[in-house]
Formats: C-alpha cells, structure tokens, sequence
C-alpha cells in the first residue's frame, strides 16, 4: 500500500490507543424508532451509489441508547511507528445500539449482528478530533466540555459549548453557543437488578450496556461471549473539494472499545425529587441533531437551566459563552459512572464505497486495451 | 461515477468559496533557505517518479523569501451559490464567521517533465507549511476539503505600546518533551515597532526599499497584497493577481493510517481586491520569535534549520520587510491539479494518475485547442 505522507499537522492520536483511568458517566435515554431508522436509512443503508452488503435495522422494542460524558486524564497511542506522547480530553457522544445483517448477492439478510453507531459527538482536544474524523470517521465537533469541579463521586455538572450559529440568517455572527447541560445531584443510588425488575422493557439494553463496559477488573474478551467489546460503526466521509454534494471518499469503519480494570461502578434512576437534568441550549446549529437524533421537541420559550440562572456566563479565555438560549430537556431513564482503563482499536474498512464501480472501470479499459 | 456526500446541519465542511470583506494582514517577509523548501517539496509535492508524475516542484529562485502572515478576518462567508444537498438552510444564508489566521508561505515553481508540460503546465505557486486559525469550522474544512495542515491554534493581535504598531502571539497544543503531557503553550510572538513614518528613526536604506527596489521582490509582494490594485490594470492580466496556493491533500486507511488511500495535489486562489492602508513597519524594530521546544521544533524544521541547542528554547528570525494593509479576499477556484496513483491494499482497486496540470494562463487556450467534450 501507498505511504501515508505524515507530518506535525498529522502526529495525532494514531489508533490503536488506551485511556488510563479514564470517568465514564452514561446516561439512559430512550428515543423513538423513527430516530433510529431515519439515522440508519440516510447515512448506512442508502444508495451511494451502490450498497453496501449491509443492512442496519433499529433493534425490536423500546429503543435507548447512551449520551455519555467521558474524561481521559491521559491517553497515549501504541501503534507501532507512531508518536505516543500522551493527550487528556474530555467528551460527550451520542450512541445507539442496532442490528446489523450481512446482504447476499440474493437480496437475504443473514448473519445478524449488534452493533453501536455513534451519530455525533463532541470533545475538547483538536488533536483528538482531528484523528477521530480523518482516521475512524467519527462525526466529532470541537468543543468546550467544562466539567465542574469539587463535587462529590455521585455527582456530576458538565456544560458543553460550542461555536455556533444562534438563528440561521446572512446576517447571523457565529458565537460561542451553551450547547447541552448535564447536571446529577448527589443520591439516587439504585440496585441495577431491583431496578429492572420494574422496567422489563429495558432489560434487553441492559444486557448490552453490560457488554459495553466489560467485565470489573478483567481484560473483556474482544470476541464471543456475553462480555464481549462492542463493535462501533462509523460513515467516515470526505466532501469533495469543487462539488459540495459529492464525497472524495465514503466508506462504513468498524472500531472496537472496551474497558478494563472497571471500578466504582454506580446506577443511579432519576426520579422526581433526584431529577438528573439533561438540557439541550436550542440554537439552529443544533436544532436539526436534535430533533432527528434524539427527538427533542422544539422549546417555546426561554429555559435557562436553574444552574445558569444563579452564576455568570463562564469561559476559559475565549470569550464568554452564551447561555442565554432557550432549553429543551431530555429524559434520562438510568445514568451510571465508573472509572476504567479504555481501550480501542479499529477492526477494518468494511466497505469503500464506489468502489464497484472503479473496479468495473478498469475491467472495461483492460478488455478494450 | 459519483458518491454522494451526507449532510446534515452540523456537518463541520463548510465547502468554498468564500469571500472576506475588510481583512487586515500584517506580513513580515525574511529569506528562504532554499535547501528546507527544496526539500519540502520533495516529501510533499513530488511523489513518486519524475517520469510517473509529469512535474516537478522546485523553490521560486526568482524570489527567495518566506512570508510570514496574520490575517484578522471580521466576516468569513461562505459565497457558494449551488443548491444546497441537504433540506436545511444553505450556508451561504446561515450567517457568517471571524476568525484569525496565521501562516507561513513560500512561491514555488511546478516545472513540467514533459515538452507538453513544460510549457502549458509550468506555474508558480505557493506553498504553506505551517497554518493555524482560531476557529474549529475552518480548521477541519481546510484539512479535510483542501488538505491544509490546519492547526487549532490560540491567536491573539492587537495595536502594541507605540502607535500604529503590532502585536501578536501563537499558543498551539504540544509537547514540549518527549513523553510529557500535551499542553497548549506560546508557539510564535511577533511585536514590531510603530508604522512609518516613526518618530524612532528611519529605516536603514538597505532594508525595506532595498527589497521593493528589487523587481523581483516588489513584485513578490504584488503577488499578495496586489500592490494598490494596480498591477492587473498594469499589465493587462499577464502577472498573477492572486495568490494561488498548492497542498498535498490524503485520506488515510483507518485500519493502517500509516498507509494513505487518497492522494492528491489541491490549488486554489486568495484573491486581493480593494488593498487599502498600506503600511509599512521598520523590519529593524520587528521582533519574531519561534519556540522550538519538544514537538515545536518539528513545525519550525519543515521550513527553517533550526540549531540543535538554542537558547532558551527560541529561534528568532530577521525580517527583510514587514507591512500592513487592509483588503478584501476572494477565496475559491479549487482545483485537483494532480491525483497520485494509490495502491488502496489487495481488497480494493488502485487509484489511477490523473492530471489537470494546465497553468492558468494557458487554461482558456487548451479549451481552444482540446476537442470537444460529448
């Protein structure tokens, strides 16, 4: 294969790569079908021009999926070859879990699988973003992820901002926006199996949630078995330079996370005198995500979160951010936490689109020459 | 063949072009090394064979100079008028962005291999080795669309203690030793004394007028800032009134992102329009200075030799010219001059050559000459 021609800009962080002692806090969230089959048809199971042999279907029943807060204190590459000086981030993902078969050349879906797609996330560090989006095709925006401080294990305030566009017009300036607010208040501790034993229905994502974050102090097997890493699709996508709807390069990426040496995991139910709050700022940069993602409805008027209200805009030198934007809230079902060593690895293309037909190209040239 | 792209209103690729009204740059001009430039070329300009190619990369010996420039960009719109591909609002009507710039340029000259080439493909272009922007939007457009090595960088400028005068700054994410944390910490500090006419002196008669005596230089110069709008009229359009740009742009394999599945040679054009409060400083009193501690070392070496121990971890450099002005800027005209045949792995099918090598000038007469398209 053709060498890749690296360079400062290009030292970023190379997969694969492992997160030391890393905070995880996800939050339950449950969306409608829609969501999840609009997501999957216009970005997995479409024409571009050909198919991909794969077919991505929302799983049966209710559909949940995680918006997860993640704080990497340290995280280094270890592929061989490349630098693996070590970077801290934080973020904050979307991701659902779905079913993906395999589609013969008969049209049959065969070989169902589950898999988790991660729509959009945002994170802190540009080095981590780049990689993210020109490596595994990540949907990743830069962003400030301000994590309060001081507060106790089983609580947690996160703010994310980002620079954004509050009502879409020619004369519109691009700001630096309140995006989402995520408050847990301290208490609210629940035993996952009682639990359960109330919500049958989400007794399926459970199980996979435990899949998600392996097993406490052990290394998860990568493949078969209850425990195994989850396999992580992305759409990694580049616009062409001259013809805006048109990609240079589109392929379906797997990836593979999984963690270990797992401790201080925690389930938390948000009732209504322990509500966790989760808040999207509702600006038109965000609206679309929002509303076809997560299936939040528009806010009708200004809903400042109650934290905001009482503390002055906070920023970290660039300016402040403007929270004054009217909020929508999301509904958490479950939140957890847990610290845990990360690892993650990209498993292979699965499919480059056009490919096909480049293929038969240059069939067709060699027939004629 | 086409691929369609996927779009949705948070999608990060604003596509070009785009237009800056009232841009404010302050250019510092020093002397290339040549050796660094040539160099540079060779690794990112011309890869593989001469023969496979059809061109050569070289530094413009006409006009060795480095240009180092800060852009203040109050309004950044994007001035595409397609249709948009997705259902929400149209870039061009969702509001525009500011931002500030900083970047290294070079001019260097693609030569063609062949007689054809050499004379409908041999231009002169320029390249930029080091560019940083304050906003994230811009940073991973320009990596991603036009394969600029954009760096998300802290840029700060303001009027210095004397009047007229400038000052700036450049803190980027690095590592300042290996195995250290990456921490964002100050990269570049400029600071020049007042504009000229300065109550601290003349300029020696060797420095600024020395370089704009010279033809070629001047004419350098003319290349970025248009010289006061004059030179297009001038000369009837036969020297460059743009600042057309080349970069490597490459997509790389996710399961082996040593190994690239995309590579290809990307042009387009910066054009000055409206150049206004033309100012220049006395390069005597321009202080510019590099840090060249862990990984910053590695920016600075792509373009200038850096000694092994300098002090305090700082590499100064000694500008031949520095000035100031105001423009407006019309950015577009991409181009793939060059597509690099790429081995993508045994699974899938090699990308062929392909070229779109025409200079400029010659563009309108190949479309005479070249049969017509079916």
């Amino acid at each position: 294969m053709t060498q890749f021609v690296s360079s400062f800009a290009t030292d970023q962080l190379v997969p694969p790569w492992v997160s030391t002692g890393c905070l995880t806090w996800s939050f339950v969230v449950e969306v409608t079908e829609a969501n999840v089959r609009n997501y999957l048809s216009k970005y997995f199971n479409g024409p571009y021009p050909d198919r991909a042999p794969y077919e991505y279907v929302p799983l049966p029943g209710p559909q949940f999926g995680l918006i997860t807060f993640a704080q990497h204190p340290s995280i280094r590459s270890c592929a061989p070859g490349q630098p693996s000086d070590p970077l801290s981030f934080s973020e904050v993902l979307w991701t659902f879990p779905v079913r993906r078969y395999d589609v013969t050349t008969d049209n049959l879906l065969i070989r169902p699988q589950i898999v988790w797609v991660q729509p959009f996330s945002f994170c802190d560090n540009a080095s981590v973003v780049f990689a993210s989006r020109e490596i595994w095709g990540a949907d990743m925006a830069i962003a400030t992820v301000e994590q309060q401080k001081g507060l106790k294990p089983d609580q947690l305030h996160i703010d994310v901002a980002i620079e954004g566009i509050r009502k879409f017009s020619p004369r519109s300036v691009s700001e630096r926006l309140g995006c989402m607010h995520i408050e847990k208040r301290p208490g609210g501790r629940v035993n996952l199996g009682s639990f359960l034993k109330e919500r049958p229905q989400m007794r399926g994502f459970a199980r996979l949630v435990q899949n998600f974050r392996g097993r406490a102090g052990k290394l998860a097997p990568r493949t078969g078995g209850p425990m195994a890493a989850p396999e992580l699709d992305n759409l990694k996508q580049f616009r062409d330079t001259c013809n805006m709807g048109d990609a240079t390069y589109r392929a379906i990426v797997a990836s593979r996370a999984w963690h270990t040496d797992v401790s201080g995991l925690a389930f938390y139910e948000s009732t209504d005198k322990r509500k966790i709050d989760m808040d999207i700022m509702w600006s038109d940069s965000i609206a679309e995500m929002a509303t076809t993602l997560l299936g939040v409805v528009p806010p009708q008027k200004q809903g400042l979160p109650q934290r905001h209200k009482d503390a002055a805009p906070r920023g970290d030198g660039d300016g402040p951010i403007d929270w004054n934007l009217p909020s929508a809230p999301i509904g958490v079902a479950l939140a957890f936490s847990f610290r845990s060593n990360v690892h993650f690895q990209v498993i292979d293309t699965l499919y480059t689109y056009g490919d096909r037909d480049r293929a038969a190209l240059r069939a067709t040239s060699a027939l004629k020459s | 063949m086409t691929i369609p792209y996927v779009q949705s209103s948070a999608s990060q690729e604003v596509p070009p072009p785009y237009y800056f009204p009232g841009v404010t740059v302050n250019a510092f001009v020093w002397e290339a090394q040549m050796d660094r430039i040539s160099a540079y070329c060779d690794r990112f300009f011309n890869l593989g064979s001469t023969k496979e190619r059809g061109f050569v990369y070289k530094p413009a010996s006409a006009w060795p100079y480095a240009m180092l420039m800060f852009m203040q960009y109050p309004m950044m719109i994007c001035s595409d008028d397609k249709e948009n591909v997705g259902s929400e609002v149209e870039y061009s009507n969702r509001g525009y962005v500011s931002q500030a710039e900083v970047f290294v340029a070079f001019p260097v000259v693609r030569y063609g291999a062949t007689a054809a080439n050499l004379v409908f493909g041999t231009a002169m272009e320029w390249a930029l080795p080091f560019i940083v922007v304050g906003n994230a939007m811009s940073a991973v457009c320009g990596r991603e669309m036009l394969g600029l090595e954009k760096l998300l960088a802290d840029i700060r400028m303001q009027e210095g203690p004397y009047p007229g005068s400038f000052v700036a700054s450049v803190h980027l994410p690095g590592w300042p030793k290996a195995g250290a944390q990456q921490r964002v910490t100050p990269f570049l500090r400029v600071s020049t004394g007042p504009e000229l006419p300065t109550y601290r002196g003349s300029p020696a008669a060797s420095s600024i007028w020395s370089l704009l005596q010279s033809r070629e230089a001047g004419w350098g110069i003319d290349e970025v800032a248009n010289f006061a709008n004059l030179l297009g009229v001038a000369t009837a359009g036969l020297a460059p009134t743009g600042m057309r740009t080349v970069s490597l742009r490459q997509i790389r394999d996710a399961r082996d992102p040593g190994k690239a599945l995309y590579q290809a040679l990307m042009s387009c054009v910066t054009r000055y329009s409206n150049v206004r409060e033309f100012r220049f400083y006395n390069e005597a009193n321009v202080d510019i200075t590099f840090s060249t501690a862990g990984s910053f070392g590695d920016i600075l070496r792509l373009f200038h030799d850096v000694p092994a121990n300098t002090p305090g971890m700082k590499h100064a450099i000694e500008p031949k010219a520095a000035f100031r002005f105001q423009a407006d800027i019309d950015f577009g005209q991409m181009l793939t001059l060059h597509t690099f045949p790429v081995d993508r792995g045994p699974r899938l099918a090699p990308v062929p050559a392909s070229s779109n090598l025409a200079a400029p000038w010659a563009r309108p007469w190949l479309g005479l000459l070249r049969p017509e398209r079916r």
